[in-house]
Formats: C-alpha cells, structure tokens, sequence
C-alpha cells in the first residue's frame, strides 16, 4: 500500500527545517511532473512529501557581474521566455522549447528536472555544458556544487536527503553566450531525447579558445564530451575540424539499447548532433 | 440534385457536439452510484503458462473486499464469441471468448481472477493476495513458428488444442504460373506490418449494478450493443434480463468492438448484488486489450513491359494472438484486399492465420484491409521503379475501373472513382509547387498510395438495422436507435437524414441511442456500417411516415400528394409554396384521425452465402469506398528523422451527408495511420515494451502534417443519397505512401513497419555504401 | 498515510475535502463530480485532463491534491460559465467539427485559452505548438487548429 504523508512550506527556512526533520524520508515536490509518476509505479514509497511549489523567493532569473542566477523553482516556461537565459544561455532556452509540452512547462521547474537526474533531462546536459554550479543549502550550510560532480547515476546526484538547491549558477562567458541545444526524440513533442546535444565555443581570432560539449541520454548521467573538447581547443575552427572532432564522441559516451533505440545508434547520431552543434555554436 | 438539400451535404453541428465542448457529457467512467465498488482484475505475470492452483483466501478475508472470483465462478465460462451478427455465421468463424483463464494462460495479461472492494487501493491489495501457481511455458510468439509441426500449442482448450491454425483461405483466379512463366518482368518481396493499438484517449470501463427486478445492467461504452447476448450465456440468464444503457465512447477504432469490462462487471455485480465499477488503467489498455494483427505478407508479381499487370500471387500469415476474437472476420479482408486496387487477371492468395502467446490480435480500423493495402502499394511502386514508371502512370494502367471485376469476380455495384482521385491527389500536391530537393537541410521527396476498403459487414453475415421514429404532437421528432457512438456522428447524421426528409431543423429531431433494450438495434458500430446501414434504416422509417404525412397534407391542402412537399416547417404545394399548411397542423390532424405517428423500420444488406474458404467467389462486402493519398516527406539522411510535411487526400465518398464528419473522419484516419508508420507496441516474447503514453508514440499536433482534402461526390455509393462510407477506408492508403515518399527522398524502401529513424538510417548507410 | 484536510476552489465554489497526501488533483477533482476532467493516462502523457490551476495550465494527473490547499482550480466547464474567451473556443470547437469523441475536448480548450490568453497569434504552427501537450486520435488536429485558429484571430483584431 502507498504510505505517504504531506508538508506544505512557504519559505527556504521551513523547508530546511523539514528536511532536516525528516532527512531520508524527504521528498521534495515543487511542479510534481517526476514525482506524480514515481507514485504511481512505486519507484517510491514512505515518504514524506515536501510542498515546495509555493515557494516564490526561489523562483527568479537574475543577472550578477559575472554569472546569471536561477531559481530551483523557475520554471521551464520561465526560462522560455527570459531575456536573461537567451542572452547568456541559449542552450538553456533552446532545451526548455523542446521540454515536454507547454502545459508541463508551466509546472516543471529547473531544480525538479537536475535533482531528478534522468539521463534524458533536458535542462541537465545544457548545464552540463554551460559549467553551471549548483548551490545547495542545508541546516548545516551552503556548499557549491560544480554540475560535473553532481549527477552521480540514473536518478542519483550530489544531493545530501537535507539539501534544498537554492541557486544554480551559470557564468556569463562567450562559450555560454554562443551556446546551443539539439534533441533527437522520435517525435517532435512530449518525447523522450534519444540524444541530446548542448555546445558553446569560444573563438579567439579563429581559433577555438573554449569547447565546451555535453550530451544526454547516452550514459547513466549527462556526460561531457572530453576527447572533442580537448581536440578543438588551440585549432583554427574549420568544418573540418569539427567533421572530424564530433566523430571523436564515441570515446566519451556508453550508450545502452532501450525502447526508443539501441546504444549503436545513438553512438552515430551523437556525432552527426555534436557536430552539427559545434557549427552552430561557432557560426559556421 | 444537391440544390434540393436543406440540412443535406451542410456542415452541421452534431446533437452532442455542444455537450462535449462544455464537459456536459458523460462517460463510461463518468457514473457514480451509492455503496459503488471498484472492480479489479488480476492478470497474469506470463505470456504462456499452465494454471495449476489459485489461493483466493488470504484475498477474501481482506475486510472491504466483497468478492473474489476465478474461472470457476462463471456459470459459463467459455462461450462462442458472437459480433452482433443476427445468423449463426459458423465455418469457423466464430471464435471462442473465455472470460477467466483456466488450463492454459495465453498472453501477458490474461485476467485471471477478479475482484470488488470497498475502494480502488483495496481492491489491487486483493489482487495482490491471490496466489496463483503457475507452471511457466515456453509459448510461441512468431505466427511462422506456432504454424510449424511440433510448434507448442497455445489453447488447452477443445476445437484449439490440436493446432494453432486459426484458419486458412484461398483465392485462385485464372492461372498465375502461365502469368508468370510468360511475364516480362517479375517483382518479388516480402512486407511485416506490426501491431498497432487504438490508443483512444479514453480507456475502457464502466459500471453494472442489478436493478429492482433482477435485471443486471451496465453502463459501459462499446461498439457492440449486441454482446449483451453473450454476457447473459455467460452469467446463464436470459437475454432479456441483461442490459447495456450504453453511453458514448471517447473513441473505439475497433477496440471496444471485442467485450472489455462488461462480463467482468455484470460478473461482480451479480455476485456482490452493489453497483461495481471498473475502469482499465493505460497501462492496462495498452497490454490487454485486442491489438491490429501483425501479418507477414510475401508478394510476386508479374507484369508486361508496359506496366500491366498480369499476375498477383500473394501469401499471408496473420498473428492472431491468444484468442482468435476476429481473427476469420480480418483475415477475410486481408486476403480478398491483398492484390489491391487493381484489375489483374490472374491472381493467387493463400492466407494463413495463427494463435500465438502474443497480446490477442483483433479489430483495428483498417481491420485487415490496410495490412493488405499497405504491402500492395509499396509492391506498386517496386514495380513501377524496375519498369522506370512513375508511381500515377502504373496506377493508372492498372486500377479498377467501372465494370471491373475483383479478385472474386464480383463487379462492384457502386462507382469506381480510383482513376479520378489518385489524379487528383498527385495533382493536387503538385500544385503546391516543384518539389524541392531540400528543406532545412532535409531531403524532400513525395509519394503516392490508393485503396479500396469495404463499408458495410461482410454479406454472408447478413447484416441489418433497424431505427424507430416517433413524431411529437409539437412537430418534434423522437428517434430510437441502438446506434454506438463512438465520435464519428453516428447518432447526429441519423438525425440529418430524418429531418431533411421531414423538412423540419436537425434541433427538432433528438436521438436517444444505445440501450440494448428501449432502442432498435442498430448492430454494430463497426466495418464502416452505420452510415450505410442505420442511415438507410433511418431512410426507410422516415420515408413512411412522410408518405402519411403527405397524404394528409395534400387532404388539407386540396391537392395530391405528388404535389406536396415538405419544407421549412411546412407542408406546401411544389408548384405554388405559399399554398401552405404548418408541420404541426399536419401532425395534429394525423393525431386526430388515430393514424400512427410512430414506426420502426429496417433495412437489410445484401446477403450471400458463406464462401468456399478454398476458392472465394463472388460477392464478399455491400461495395467498396476509393482513396488517394499524396505526400511529401522531408527526411535527414544523417539520423534517419523522418516527418510529414504535406497530405493531398482525396475520397470518392458518395455524398458527405455533414461535411465536416466527412472531412473530420478523412483527416483523423489520416493521421491514425501515419502513425501506423512509427508506432511501436515494441513487443518481445510476449511481453510488451510500450506500457505507457511515453512509450508508445502516437502523432501529436505537431507531428501531424498540413492536410489537403479534396471530397469528390460521385453519389455513387449505396448508402443514403448516394453516400459511402469512410471511417475504416479512411486510414487506408496513407501509410504506404508516406513509405514511398521516403523512397523517394532518399532512395530506400523500408518493407517493414514501424519505420524507426534507425531503420531508415541503417538502410541509408547501406545504400549510399 | 493519514489523510489531511484540504480547501480548493473550483469554478469559483470552495470545496474542501479530506484527501491521501498522494492523491492527483485529477482524481481529487473528479471525485468531488468535476467530471469534464478527463483521465486518459494518469502519467502527464495525454492532456485530457488540463485545468487551471492558479492562473497557469496544468496537468492535473502530474500536479498533488494536497498543492492545491489553498488555491483554485478552473476546468473547462467552469469557464464556459464565465469567460468569455472559453465561450468563444466551446463555439469555435462546435461549428469547426472539432469535436469528435470528445474525450480531448475539455483539455484541449483549456490548451486554446492558454495559447491566446499569452498572446497567441493566428498561426497555425504555434497553435500546433501550443496543443502539442493534448492527444487527439480521432481529429488529425486539423480542425481543433482551425477553431483556435479562427478565435485567436477574433481576439486580435
């Protein structure tokens, strides 16, 4: 039988304290589009169910000198319609148009996809790629999270059961100014990615100064693209280069067979997204 | 003709449609009743497997459980499966409905015990508790293999256990081998067409209760009013003491044509004597209920070196799945459509259908008829390419015409437009300019399919229907029909037709429809039947009480009735319409007089005989409806995405008594199968991957392509006025030609269904290798 | 596993019932007779069952009961009550032929106000964005795209 009970929080303070009361048996719920299903199957169970939907000083966009800040609670359609996100996080905003559905965009939130950690969460490889820092805060404290430590597995991050994300970073750079996002899901909306592709790079008199490559949904986590990053940066960036670096992906990724398509495939189509990403990123 | 037509021909707003867009209207899971309990079935864990025990104890003591029951508690558990049809059909066609597995399981999911709890959670608790000890079997899931000597047998039960063979059925016509010995060219391929499920958005449910006499009665949505009939064998009561009040259903498409909730719940009710609902989850729907048949088709063909076609010779093999259901039925329309659209002298079919431990297969729109089309028109264009045909030119040259004979040598009564429309279609996205090689970097191609499908049931089932008509004393008009609504306006054109032939608003006329027994029975709301078959009852009816009423008028009026007509709310003089008497002084006086302002009419379908299963002859279905479906792809060749730009459909449908019904059910089979093209129930050994929405991907608004329809009006079908039918013909020709439009893009044809961005990339590589 | 007590306003009448802490809003709503809330997957998949809930379009089989203690909710029924641009869509909906089953219907609305009330244009590839949430089987989508299509276009005149 599903045993569960429910705590409504209005503010950061409460929450913390509630999941510092109820630590393993936390379970956050802010749009609820993740955790309604998990009920439903029974991926969880004897838990306490956190009502952090209401929690408005959470939800906000804002720019700083050097990094743009989000709210966990933002919204996936808030990050659509951001002048902030489009300017400094193209990918990002890219990544929330081919999010789900509006109508789930209206509940989903920012923090709910990372700390969800499904390999296939949109948000995640654009922040993968953007070198976002999640900050997490506990009764005990705030610590940074850079987002290449924080998702450890499918469905696992970083997170302590006390922690409430309060801030994920993105800085402001021309790599993340430049950046951009290609899914591939076997239908054009409400689709799982089969891969995902987020890019930004940097150029510097034509040369590439900054790679920064990230993908979704071919490893139990987001990865990076580690032998196509190290490939292109210090080269002139030629369609040539890039044909010849996005084919280098494979080195980067384990990609297994499911329902959608099987680990060769996505091993093919992760290049042909990384480079067309790349081109798209480096304007050529 | 048409400029006589008041209501007629006009797009008009169904009697329900303003219900449905304020959530007025109800559904089958809709209805709550006092001391209600939540019924449940337990299934099974396995696709094959030998029942040895069931311990329902530790269930039964569960406090809010009210009832547990097993295959032993059905007065009668296995019974013939009957489709509503008015004559024991027999040959082999009916098929066997078991409620409660016992012996044998045969699929993933079989239920196998039910029960009534106080709530929902209690009763999966209950189902929970049940012990079944099962002995797991290897099964057997290919319908090649389960045909195969030695092959495990799926049934344990009597008249099954010997043999999967479902059934077989030939067609032979002139001499294919001379054909082929003398052909110029030969085109040899084999086609695998999937399960596909309905996917309506409402899953099937209901509720049944025992009223104060005795009688169990439900609320349950279904195509098949009629199954009340097999309910009351099973529950061992009279047919008179079952009762479906039935209500519309979001959606059938076939699937709530086989019994779904209903034995289950009349079942519980019965037992527990509390009203029981139950309502199947997705994830249910998805894994249980009846599927399209997957079939393997294997096509050669011969044809001159100008493009005639000399010799069809085809071989068929149907997955029926664990319960034959409909398997005879389908496999009719597979084996009679499976040369296609074309006049071809010498033509061979042998088809052959299968039980396997697969999700049971059965009704789909298309039902056996686009499996056929969708291998005969990829074979079309096969040939066309190795001939350097264009595909309109072989269709052309080869497509039935008026006074053609089929492959059983029966020459369709009602017009043969093939020619018109597949020129129209091509035509008609051609006019939306040269293709372009390239669009957003993706490559464009287009294609063509055409088709015939059958409306109206096969004839050796000798179908009928009936409709009751009843004027009010305010000029109102009451119509009866046990007509099932499942979305397509079924009860609404009845009411079009009636008040067009009354000359009276569509508002004055309202059907109460779907109730086993205060309505006539309509029989079913499947095989494209109703139009034709209710609306010509509906036709019948009217048509007597006109003649009263214009009898009467022309007394009033001072004329003969030849001169009468009714209109606007009058009965006036043809020549002179100010000469005029209102509708409701008409009805007063006819009142006046004792004459019966009611009838009840019915109206028969052509009958045959059933065929020689060994060489089909003759007439098989009332005639046929015509379609064309042009399209442009655009597909990238680097990840083998491909979408649907542009559909140029065209119908010959007779007469569109409401144009948008007529438009609405053109568009949405067209998109139906597009999805036919993708969709992926992605079974494997008997188990089925696609368990949800997520997984199983039907086209959203944004995958469905900008559609074209262009409706020709030939007034040559034998429904009302002319009509034909469009609901199944609707999905038939668009799948094949979406697969040739991909061909040409990018130069392949995949002869395999779904066509996954993999496949297609896989066949791009190997091409360009 | 206790229940807790819980204050919704739905089309504008306050309800307040005792609800699991795990209950949807979709079952909370047709358990209190707002039946025009379909379910059609309970999983965030299908759209039939879209309302408004506070202020913005949701699912309500992916949104908790207990999230809307203190809230309101809007179905489609409801607004045709009252809003303008509902009644104009239910018209369009009726004298379009979008309506078939009508299973769709209410979600699909709801997705139509949604779409024009952000200030939606007449155009049918945003439109068709818009309602890319909301399943329909029996359509092809063409005519719900016309009826938003020719509401859309009444509001920006």
């Amino acid at each position: 039988m599903k045993n569960f009970s429910f705590v409504n929080v209005e503010n950061k303070a409460d929450a913390l304290e509630v999941l510092h009361r109820e630590k393993e048996k936390s379970c956050l719920v802010a749009g609820a589009t993740n955790v309604m299903p998990f009920i439903r199957y029974e991926k969880i169970n004897d838990k306490t169910l956190i009502n952090i939907r209401n929690l408005q000083e959470l939800r906000f966009i804002r720019e700083e000198e050097d990094k743009i800040e989000i709210g966990p609670l933002t919204t996936i359609y808030d990050l659509e319609n951001s002048e902030i996100i489009e300017k400094y996080a193209p990918a990002l905003r890219e990544a929330a148009q081919d999010f789900a559905d509006p109508t789930t965009r209206n509940s989903a939130t920012i923090g709910g996809n990372i700390a969800n950690a499904s390999p296939a969460a949109d948000t995640a490889t654009p922040l993968l790629a953007l070198n976002a820092v999640v900050v997490a805060e506990s009764k005990s404290g705030v610590r940074k999270i850079p987002i290449q430590e924080f998702f450890l597995g499918v469905n696992k991050t970083a997170l302590q059961c006390d922690e409430l994300i309060t801030v994920i970073e993105v800085p402001k750079n021309a790599a993340n100014s430049n950046s951009c996002f290609i899914k591939l899901g076997l239908r054009n909306a409400m689709a799982i990615s089969v891969v995902s592709v987020a890019a930004g790079v940097e150029l510097a008199e034509g040369k590439v100064a900054h790679a920064n490559v990230a993908l979704g949904s071919v490893a139990p986590t987001p990865v990076r693209a580690k032998t196509v990053e190290a490939a292109l940066v210090g080269k002139e960036f030629t369609p040539g280069l890039v044909e010849e670096t996005a084919k280098l992906v494979t080195e980067d990724i384990s990609p297994i067979d499911d329902v959608r398509a099987s680990g060769e495939y996505r091993k093919t189509v992760a290049a042909v997204l990384v480079k067309r990403a790349l081109k798209k990123s480096g304007k050529i | 003709m048409s400029a006589m037509f008041k209501l007629v021909g006009k797009p008009a707003p169904r009697h329900d449609a303003w219900a449905k867009a304020k959530g007025d209207q109800l559904y089958s899971d809709d209805f709550t009743m006092p001391g209600m309990l939540y019924g449940k079935a337990l299934r099974s864990k396995y696709p094959a497997a030998i029942i040895k025990s069931i311990d329902t104890s530790k269930a039964k003591a569960l406090p809010g459980v009210h009832a547990v029951l097993t295959a032993k508690d059905v007065p009668m558990n296995v019974e013939i499966s009957k489709f509503g049809q008015m004559k024991d059909v027999g040959g082999g066609f009916e098929g066997l409905y078991k409620v409660l597995a016992d012996g044998k399981v045969r699929f993933k999911g079989e239920a196998i015990a039910l029960v009534a709890a106080e709530t929902e959670e209690l009763a999966e608790e209950a189902c929970r508790l049940i012990e079944v000890d099962y002995e797991v079997q290897p099964g057997v899931f290919d319908p090649e293999e389960a045909l195969k000597p030695g092959a495990y047998i799926v049934s344990s039960d009597e008249g099954e256990n010997e043999s999967n063979l479902i059934m077989e059925s030939h067609i032979n016509k002139g001499d294919v081998e001379k054909a082929f010995a003398e052909a110029d060219v030969i085109v040899e391929n084999e086609y695998r067409v999937p399960p596909v499920d309905h996917a309506y958005l409402e899953t099937e449910g209901g509720v049944a209760w025992v009223d104060d006499n005795g009688v169990i009665t439900m609320r349950v949505g279904t195509q098949v009013l009629e199954h009340y009939r097999t309910i009351a064998k099973v529950m061992g009561l009279p047919q008179n003491k079952v009762r479906n009040m039935s209500v519309p259903m979001g959606g059938g498409f076939g699937g709530k044509e086989d019994i779904t909730v209903e034995t289950f719940l009349c079942l519980l009710a019965n037992a527990t004597k509390r009203p029981v609902k139950m309502v199947w989850s997705r994830e249910e729907s998805l894994e249980v209920h009846s599927k399209r048949h997957p079939e393997i088709l294997r096509y050669k063909t011969a044809a001159t070196k100008d493009g005639k076609i000399t010799a069809q010779k085809v071989e068929i093999i149907m997955d029926g799945g664990g319960y034959k259901l409909l398997t005879g039925w389908v496999q009719m329309y597979s084996t009679v459509n499976a040369p296609g659209c074309y006049n071809i002298p010498n033509v061979k079919v042998d088809s052959y259908s299968a039980l396997t431990n697969n999700t049971p297969s059965s009704a789909n729109r298309g039902f056996g008829c686009c499996q056929a089309n969708f291998a005969s028109e990829l074979q079309m264009d096969e040939l066309a390419a190795k001939l350097g045909m264009s595909p309109l030119e072989i269709r052309l040259k080869n497509c039935l015409r008026n006074g053609d004979e089929i492959c059983t040598g029966f020459i369709p009564q009602g017009h043969i437009a093939l020619e018109e429309i597949a020129k129209k279609a091509w035509e008609g996205l051609e006019a939306t300019g040269p293709k372009p090689d390239y669009v957003d970097g993706k490559k464009i191609g287009r294609g063509l399919a055409i088709g015939m499908m059958s409306y109206g049931r096969l004839t050796f089932m000798h179908d009928s229907s009936r409709v009751g008509l009843r004027i009010e004393l305010d000029g109102s008009v009451t119509l009866r029909a046990g007509v099932p609504d499942l979305g397509g306006g079924q009860a609404s054109v009845l009411c079009q037709i009636v008040a067009e032939e009354l000359g009276i608003p569509m508002e004055k006329v309202h059907p109460y429809i779907m109730d086993t027994h205060l309505t006539p029975l309509c029989g079913t709301t499947t095989a494209t039947r109703q139009l034709y078959m209710s609306g010509n009852a509906a036709l019948v009816t009217v048509k007597v009480l006109k003649e009263r009423i214009i009898k009467k008028a022309a007394e009033m009026l001072d004329a003969k009735p030849e001169e009468v007509q009714l209109i606007n709310e009058k009965a006036c003089l043809i020549n002179n319409p100010l000469k005029s008497v209102p509708f409701v002084q008409v009805v007063g006086a006819l009142s006046n007089d004792g004459v019966e302002l009611f009838h009840e009419g019915q109206f028969n379908a052509p009958f045959t005989d059933v065929p020689n299963l060994h060489d089909m002859k003759g007439r098989i279905w009332p005639d046929f409806t015509y379609s064309a479906h042009a399209v442009e792809v655009a597909v990238d060749e680097e990840t083998g995405k491909f979408e649907v730009r542009k559909v140029v459909l065209c119908y010959d449908v007779g007469k569109a008594i409401n144009k948008n019904s007529c438009e609405g059910q053109l568009e949405g089979g067209c998109v139906y199968n597009q999805g036919y093209v993708t969709e992926n129930m992605g079974w494997e050994n008997g188990i089925t991957k696609a368990r949800s929405f997520a997984e199983y991907l039907i086209p959203t608004a944004v995958d469905a392509p900008e559609i074209e329809t262009i409706m020709v009006e030939s007034g040559g079908g034998l429904g009302p006025y002319g009509a034909k039918g469009v609901g199944e013909p609707a999905d038939n020709s668009i799948a094949p030609a979406i697969v040739n439009a991909i061909y040409d893009a990018v130069g392949v044809r995949l002869k395999e269904m779904p066509v996954t961005p993999e496949k297609l990339l896989k066949a791009i590589q190997e091409k360009n290798k | 596993m206790s229940e807790i007590n819980i204050t919704v306003t739905v089309n504008g009448t306050k309800i307040n019932a005792n609800v699991k802490p795990e209950m949807n809003l979709l079952k909370f709503l047709r358990s209190q007779g707002f039946y025009d809330v379909k379910c059609g997957c309970e999983m965030g998949d299908c759209g039939t069952c879209t309302v408004i809930f506070n202020g913005s379009s949701v699912k309500s089989c992916i949104t908790l009961a207990a999230q809307a203690d203190g809230g309101t909710v809007w179905t489609n029924k409801g607004l045709g009550e009252v809003d303008e641009l509902t009644q104009k869509l239910q018209k369009a909906f009726v004298e379009h032929g979008s309506i078939q089953c009508g299973f769709c219907t209410p979600g699909m609305i709801i997705a139509g106000k949604a779409y024009i009330e952000k200030g939606g244009k007449p155009d049918r590839n945003e439109i068709k964005k818009a309602i890319s949430g909301n399943l329909c089987r029996c359509t092809g989508y063409k005519k719900i795209v016309d009826a938003i299509y020719d509401v859309a276009e009444q509001m920006s005149k």
